[in-house]
């Protein structure tokens, strides 16, 4: 049986802290399609953007439009990912079409 | 355990050295530290970078031999005693590379090239050496605009769902570390693909 660990490590490290201004945590979906152990962690984040509009489309689809919804809030971004990683590359590609800093950090 | 954070473009020297020794050890270095990393550096002995193989063969001797030859360029008003002392000490080296440790003249080392007044060495790890690149204008206007604006940023953090905890870890400690220096961090908190999103474990 695989079960999957959720530990957002991003979420984990700024709510660590302790300045719960600074972090947006924005979702694909609204936060009930969340697993039970993200919803957990995402109680202690103040600022949670939903995207309730994004529920019928698949996730691959809403973490895109997540993706790009983050993209026009940020003025820098850092991607970690692998070479295959084709979502997160998506997002390297269109920051630096936004003349955004990108900074990607390969894992591979 | 040691670890490497190596902050590199795909095609730099230093990216490939690493890689291609497998050895994870300090990479950056300026050309300027040459000799005092090239000691710490120099104790591997998987190392094959020529630069490297060239300082790590020849003796401390050698070494200073090559300083007095750098020195010997600026100081035009050194004594005619001290000049040939140099050259007693130079044509000590040179008896050295007639034993056969060096193929040429002192191992490979040009003492202008060393003063970087003339060309440049082949340097196999270390010197940043980016991809050519064309700088636009507005590119160079960013950074330059970015140089000016040092207060805190808004930084987006995207990562892939498939993350080892070691690199969690680094993310964590990155995201802590934005946050605690003032700066907004915008974040996925989704199942899709987000800084260090999952992990599969198998459970028995």
């Amino acid at each position: 049986m695989m079960r999957h660990f959720y530990a957002p490590a991003a979420i984990k490290g700024a709510l660590r802290a302790e300045r719960p201004d600074l972090l947006t945590v924005v979702l694909p979906q609204s936060l009930v399609m969340q697993s039970d152990e993200s919803q957990k962690l995402l109680e202690q984040v103040v600022d949670i953007i939903e995207m309730p509009q994004n529920d019928k489309l698949s996730l691959d689809v809403a973490s895109r439009m997540c993706n790009s919804f983050l993209l026009s809030r940020a003025d820098q971004l850092i991607a970690f990912a692998f070479h295959e990683s084709t979502t997160v590359i998506e997002a390297t590609r269109e920051a630096r079409k936004n003349e955004m800093l990108v900074t990607t950090l390969f894992l591979d | 355990m040691y670890l490497l954070i190596l902050f590199a473009n795909d095609d730099s020297d230093a990216f490939f050295v690493s890689k291609a020794n497998n050895v994870y050890m300090p990479v950056m270095r300026s050309r300027w530290l040459d000799d005092g990393l090239m000691g710490v550096v120099g104790i591997s002995t998987s190392f094959k970078s020529r630069s490297i193989k060239s300082m790590s063969s020849s003796s401390f001797h050698e070494e200073e031999t090559i300083n007095d030859d750098d020195d010997r360029l600026f100081s035009s008003s050194l004594s005619l005693e001290e000049n040939t002392d140099r050259e007693k000490i130079n044509s000590d080296a040179w008896k050295m590379n007639d034993v056969g440790e060096r193929e040429d003249k002192v191992g490979g080392y040009n003492a202008e090239e060393r003063l970087g007044m003339k060309g440049t060495r082949e340097v196999m790890l270390g010197e940043p050496k980016g991809p050519e690149k064309e700088y636009s204008v507005s590119s160079i206007l960013k950074e330059l605009a970015a140089i000016q604006q040092q207060g805190p940023q808004k930084y987006c953090v995207l990562g892939t769902r498939h993350c080892s905890f070691l690199h969690q870890q680094i993310i964590e400690l990155l995201a802590y570390a934005l946050v605690l220096s003032g700066n907004h961090v915008f974040t996925s908190g989704a199942g899709g693909t987000h800084a260090g999103e999952c992990f599969t474990m198998k459970v028995v």
